[in-house]
């Protein structure tokens, strides 16, 4: 079925400031057919690798802890992450990344889409963890 | 006899027929298979760039009427608004590997018309990260702000662009490009290659370039690249490159862009250039260096070629959280005697030096402040142009 979605980027994205920051652990994860390592995770979440073994990569973003992954993985504000994905998308047109409430749904969403990987506050199963920060 | 002759011809037509038959047949079986297509998933973001502002000019203020002129023209007091750029900007993202971008700007000139133009229409191919391959128009990848920095007012840290990397350079290519990257300890190696339909001026195009749209009409193609280095780690934030490019450009005569079979001047243009941009945590820089080596392509001995050089330096520090001042010098010295620059409205040899601050009001906001002054060089006696922007800059 041809499916055409059409969305307003900031909206879609869905990017929101976390209210109350979380300090925890941040388990970084990926689908268990997509194997990468936490430096090419890393350029993946600022769009730089989009592929792994040729198979696109699908980027969750986790509302609840974006703050937090922000700063503690790539050593960034969450306003300056999402001003570095608009202006990637607008110089290379990258695929954008998608953006989850919470860790039930990047879960869900990373076990089911291959390529998919995110980032949850509890050590996940049925995921690859590619690095606990 | 008669039952064998016609025996014998509808083995004849049998003959004929039964191969043709045959063939058709397997055209529709071909076509069936043939036309079975992947379906794939589409999505379209969307955004829209827009800006408006005041803008003001001392009066007395002069420009030069070419590069090799050595008089000026007062340049008209100006004090206002302005409606800036409005930036329509897509991504088609068409299944996994077939990349969009797709960009229009209304604008308004200095003459108070309004342009629609498309900015970038380029379809291409993500095999993977190694390679990209682009077609259509897009931003010259040359330096580091053409294509970061391009349009869309509130992405830019100041409110003005560098002139030299606008108006004097090819800033656009129609053709086909091809980009990468790939990974060298904690960083990473990136290039551009890209091709194109060669540029040109004409009455039409008022002395800005023409990257020819509709298939080049002077048998040359510009050709060029861009090699970097993107940092990791402990340079994360760090873009270092270099970069050439080579074009036969020419100064058309006709009054329409439809042809330019009478070329008033032709250049071989050869720039090569090197920058630095870094952009982490507080501070954003980014230096670029050009130099040209143009070849006269009207010399009978096919000897001359003529050296300029350009280049600028931006700094911004955020000072504290969302106000960001910033800084830049740019400074030209074109050839007096290059045809090239000597063709563009925007070809002359300057100096600017440019003050301003950004304040961010969220994240899809901005109010910025600049001053600016700009001093004409050959041109002896003249007042600078001084003038001040305002502007208030949207995304969504």
């Amino acid at each position: 079925m041809y499916t055409l979605k059409y969305s307003l980027l900031a909206l879609s994205l869905g990017f929101t400031l976390s209210v109350s920051a979380t300090a925890g652990d941040i388990y970084v994860i990926s689908n268990s057919a997509t194997k990468l390592s936490a430096a090419e995770a890393k350029d993946a979440f600022l769009g730089e690798q989009q592929f792994i073994d040729g198979k696109p990569l699908v980027i969750v973003n986790n509302a609840e802890i974006t703050d937090d992954f922000t700063s503690k993985v790539l050593h960034m504000g969450t306003s300056g992450y999402k001003l570095y994905w608009v202006k990637k998308s607008f110089r290379d047109g990258v695929k954008l990344p998608i953006t989850k409430s919470n860790d039930a749904e990047v879960l869900n969403a990373v076990r089911s889409t291959v390529g998919a990987i995110g980032y949850v506050t509890s050590q996940p199963s049925g995921v690859n963890i590619i690095q606990k920060y | 006899m008669e039952k064998a002759a016609v025996n014998s011809s509808e083995f004849k037509l049998r003959k004929h027929i039964r191969p043709a038959i045959l063939l058709a047949a397997l055209l529709g079986l071909g076509s069936g298979a043939a036309w079975a297509t992947t379906e794939v998933e589409v999505t379209v973001p969307v955004q829209v760039f827009a800006d408006v502002g005041y803008f003001a000019r001392t009066k007395g203020a002069a420009t030069t009427t070419s590069n090799t002129s050595t008089t000026a023209t007062a340049t008209p007091q100006r004090n206002g608004a302005f409606i800036g750029t409005l930036t329509l900007f897509a991504t088609p993202q068409i299944g996994d590997h077939v990349r969009s971008l797709l960009e229009t700007v209304v604008e308004y000139n200095a003459a108070g018309t309004a342009a629609l133009a498309v900015e970038r229409a380029q379809i291409g191919y993500a095999y993977n990260d190694k390679a990209t391959v682009w077609f259509g128009r897009f931003h010259t990848p040359y330096g580091f702000f053409n294509t970061a920095y391009h349009h869309g007012a509130q992405l830019t840290p100041s409110v003005t662009l560098p002139t030299l990397i606008r108006a004097a350079m090819p800033a656009h290519t129609v053709g086909l490009w091809m980009n990468g990257w790939t990974r060298t300890g904690s960083g990473k190696m990136t290039y551009d290659v890209y091709s194109g339909n060669a540029t040109r001026v004409t009455p039409a195009t008022s002395g800005t370039i023409d990257p020819n749209h509709n298939a080049e009409n002077n048998q040359n193609k510009n050709v060029g690249f861009n090699l970097g280095y993107n940092g990791g780690d402990a340079l994360q934030g760090l873009r270092v490159g270099i970069h050439a490019f080579t074009g036969k450009f020419t100064e058309c005569t006709l009054a329409t862009t439809s042809a330019c079979s009478t070329a008033t001047t032709q250049t071989r243009v050869k720039m090569y250039g090197a920058y630095a941009h870094y952009d982490k945590n507080d501070l954003e820089a980014t230096v670029e260096l050009y130099h040209y080596k143009n070849k006269d392509l009207d010399d009978p001995a096919d000897t001359v070629s003529h050296g300029s050089s350009a280049g600028f330096v931006q700094v911004g520090y955020m000072v504290v959280p969302d106000v960001m001042p910033y800084a830049r010098l740019e400074k030209t010295r074109y050839n007096t005697a290059d045809a090239y620059f000597n063709a563009l409205s925007k070809g002359r040899s300057y100096r600017m030096d440019v003050l301003g601050v950004r304040y961010n009001l969220n994240t899809n906001a901005a109010l910025k402040a600049e001053i600016s002054r700009t001093d004409s060089y050959n041109v002896a006696g003249i007042s600078p142009a001084k003038e001040l922007r305002l502007q208030y800059a949207i995304r969504f």
